[in-house]
C-alpha cells in the first residue's frame, strides 16, 4: 500500500517545486515528514495577521532570477521594515512592465506591456485575462490601454483604478466571487463580475476617485457626490446620490474606508509635486443626510492605508514599526502612471493626523507601489465592542452576586 | 529485442528503442552491448506495463516525426512549414495522450513516480510529479491529508506554531 508520507524527499521537492506559494505553505503543515522537507525551502514571507490587517506594499513584479519565464514579486513589510521576494508561477510575459491598478483579497489587477488587463493572484499563481472595455459613445479605443501612446498622441481616455470586491452572495455565476469596479479617466464607472465577458457601465459622466461595497451596495465617490447602486441579482439600480458641499475638497483625491460599520472619507492632494500636504478625514453618516459629513481629528490607535488599490483601516495596538493616528498613502496620480515624468517625484509617505506632520517612506521604488492584502479581510464591525461590554456586564453581575452572598 | 523482468518475475520483451527511454537502461546497454535480459528489482509487473506503455507511445511518436521529415527532405517538395505543422499537431496529440494516460488513482501515481525516478525517465517523472502537484493545488491542508490519506502526526502545539507563522494561508 502506497504511503505518500514515505515519498523520498527529493521527489516531494520535485512536486513542491511545481506548486504555488500558498499550496507549499499548506503542504508544509500536512505532516511532520512533509514539514521537514518543505519548510526549509520556503521563502520568508512577510507577517500578516487577520486581526490587525496591516497590508504589504507591493513594490515590483519582475522576471525571476532563477527562472526568467516566471515572476518574482517584491513586497515591503512596514512592521519589519524589510523587503521580501516571493516567487510565483505567473508567467512573466503576462505581467511584463505591469502597472498596478487595484488590489484586494490576494488579487491584483494590472495591465502589461501588451496593454492586456489581467486579474492575478501572486500567491496562488492564478490569472484571468479580463475583457477589454470600450465607451458606448465618443472615443472608441480600448480603455484598458492605460496611458499608452498611440502614435504620437497620448490616449487620455483610460481605466485609472480598479476596486476588487468580494461578493459571494451576489455573484453566483462567477467562480471567483469577485466584482471589479473600474474607475475611468476623465469620467466613468463600470462594473465587471469576474467570469463575465463584458463590463457594464454604471455611469459615464462623473470622475470617480474611489469606490467600495458597503452594506451590500456599491458606493462611489466623485468630485463632490457620493453615488450609490443597489446590487439586485445581476443588475444594478442607481439610488439617490448624496452631495458634499465643500469647495475646498473639490480638487482633492478622495478615498472611502469602512470602519466599524461606518463609512469614512479621506481627502488628500495626490498631485505629484505636492507630497506631504494636509490630509483630511471625515465621517460620513448616511443615516443623517442633513449632517452627512463631519471632520475627524483623531483616529486613535489606528492607521489608514490609502492609494490606488482598496483602502482600509487597521488597529496598530501592540505592533512595532507602525504609527497610530496616521494615514499611510502611496502615489495615486496620473502623472505617476505616465512614464514621462519619471518616478523621482514620489507622493507617498506617512501623515500624522494629530501633529499634522509628514514623513516619506524609508524606501525607494521605480514604479508606483500598491497596498496588497494576501487574503480576504473581514470588516471589523462594532461587535467586538459589544462583546467587551457583555463580558464586563457579566463580570459585574457575578461580582455583585458574590458580594451579596458574602453579606 | 530486450527482456525486462519485473520484481514479481514477469518478463516483458520490448524493442531496444523503447527500453532506452529509461536513462538507466540506456547506460547499461552502452556499457555492455550483449545485454539482453535486465531484471528490475524495484518495479512490479503492473507498474512496469504502464511505464512501458508510456515509453512505447513516446518512441512511436518520435519515430513518426523523423520519418515524416525524412519523407519531406527526400521528395524535396513542399515548404518546410509542413513538418513543423505536423510536429505541432503531433505534440498536441501527445500532450492529450499524456493527460489521458496520467489519469490514474493515487496509489498508481505514487508507484509511477517511484518507477520513473528509479528508471530515470525524465518525461514520465515530469508528467507524474506535475500530476501530483495539480492534485494538491487549491486544496486546504485538511483536504490534502484526506486526499492522500496522510495522518496528521503533529502535536497540537507544533501544528499551531506552524499555522501561526502565516495564519492567512490557513484561512
Amino acid at each position: 500500500m502506497a504511503s505518500w508520507t514515505d515519498l523520498p524527499s527529493d521527489l516531494l521537492i520535485s512536486i513542491s517545486d511545481r506548486l504555488d506559494i500558498l499550496s507549499c505553505l499548506r503542504c508544509s503543515a500536512v505532516c511532520t515528514t512533509w514539514a521537514s522537507t518543505i519548510r526549509p525551502r520556503l521563502p520568508t514571507l512577510p507577517l500578516f495577521c487577520l486581526e490587525q490587517p496591516i497590508p504589504w506594499l507591493l513594490l515590483y513584479a519582475g522576471a525571476s532570477k532563477y527562472d526568467p519565464d516566471h515572476t518574482d514579486f517584491i513586497f515591503y513589510n512596514l512592521t519589519t521594515a524589510t523587503s521580501y521576494c516571493i516567487p510565483s508561477l505567473i508567467p512573466f510575459s503576462s505581467i511584463e512592465r505591469a502597472r498596478f491598478l487595484g488590489s484586494n483579497s490576494g488579487w491584483l489587477v494590472c495591465t502589461n506591456i501588451k496593454y492586456q488587463l489581467h486579474l492575478i493572484s501572486p500567491l496562488t499563481g492564478t490569472k484571468h485575462l479580463l475583457p477589454c472595455i470600450k465607451r458606448p459613445h465618443g472615443y472608441q479605443g480600448d480603455l484598458t490601454v492605460l496611458w499608452g501612446s498611440e502614435g504620437n498622441s497620448f490616449n487620455w481616455d483610460s481605466l485609472e483604478k480598479v476596486i476588487i470586491c468580494r461578493v459571494n452572495e451576489h455573484c453566483s455565476g462567477s467562480d471567483t466571487g469577485l466584482l471589479l469596479l473600474g474607475l475611468f479617466w476623465p469620467h466613468g464607472l463600470a462594473v465587471l463580475k469576474v467570469g463575465d465577458d463584458k463590463w457594464t457601465w454604471l455611469d459615464l459622466k462623473r470622475h470617480y476617485k474611489d469606490a467600495l461595497i458597503y452594506r451590500g451596495k456599491i458606493y462611489a465617490m466623485a468630485t463632490h457626490t457620493l453615488c450609490c447602486w443597489k446590487l439586485e441579482g445581476c443588475s444594478f439600480r442607481a439610488e439617490k446620490a448624496l452631495t458634499i458641499r465643500n469647495s475646498m475638497l473639490n480638487s482633492l483625491t478622495k478615498y472611502l474606508v469602512e470602519y466599524r460599520g461606518k463609512l469614512m472619507m479621506v481627502c488628500r492632494d495626490s498631485e505629484w509635486r505636492n507630497p506631504g500636504n494636509k490630509i483630511r478625514v471625515y465621517n460620513l453618516d448616511l443615516d443623517h443626510r442633513d449632517r452627512l459629513w463631519s471632520p475627524v481629528n483623531n483616529i486613535g490607535d489606528n492607521a489608514v492605508f490609502i492609494g490606488p488599490g482598496y483602502s482600509r483601516i487597521a488597529s496598530i495596538v501592540g505592533l512595532h514599526g507602525i504609527q497610530g493616528n496616521c494615514i499611510y498613502y502611496t502615489d495615486d496620480h496620473y502623472a505617476h502612471k505616465l512614464n514621462c515624468c519619471g518616478y523621482r517625484y514620489h507622493n507617498s509617505g506617512i501623515y500624522n493626523l494629530k501633529k499634522g506632520t509628514y514623513e516619506p517612506f524609508p524606501i525607494d521604488y521605480i514604479q508606483p507601489p500598491i497596498w496588497f492584502w494576501p487574503c480576504d479581510v473581514k470588516q471589523h464591525s462594532s461587535n467586538s465592542g459589544l462583546f467587551i461590554y457583555l463580558v464586563m456586564y457579566f463580570f459585574l453581575l457575578f461580582f455583585s452576586i458574590v458580594l451579596s452572598l458574602i453579606n | 529485442m530486450i527482456t525486462l523482468t519485473s520484481s514479481d518475475g514477469v518478463q516483458f520483451d520490448v524493442r531496444e528503442a523503447v527500453a532506452k527511454e529509461s536513462q538507466i537502461i540506456r547506460d547499461m546497454i552502452q556499457d555492455d552491448c550483449v545485454i539482453t535480459n535486465i531484471p528490475l528489482a524495484n518495479v512490479n509487473h503492473k507498474i512496469l506495463s504502464i511505464v512501458l506503455e508510456y515509453c512505447q507511445m513516446h518512441v512511436d511518436k518520435t519515430e513518426m516525426e523523423v520519418n515524416a521529415s525524412k519523407h519531406q527532405t527526400t521528395t524535396g517538395e513542399g515548404s518546410s512549414s509542413v513538418p513543423v505543422a505536423l510536429k505541432v499537431s503531433s505534440n498536441k496529440n501527445l500532450n492529450d495522450w499524456d493527460k489521458e494516460f496520467i489519469n490514474v488513482d493515487l496509489d498508481t501515481l505514487y508507484d509511477l513516480i517511484l518507477a520513473a525516478n528509479y528508471l530515470n525517465i525524465s518525461g514520465l517523472l515530469n508528467l507524474t510529479t506535475q500530476a501530483a502537484a495539480d492534485i494538491i493545488k487549491g486544496k486546504t491542508t485538511e483536504e490534502i491529508r484526506a486526499t492522500f490519506n496522510i495522518k496528521n502526526d503533529f502535536t497540537p502545539e507544533e501544528e499551531a506554531a506552524i499555522r501561526k507563522e502565516n495564519p492567512w494561508a490557513f484561512e
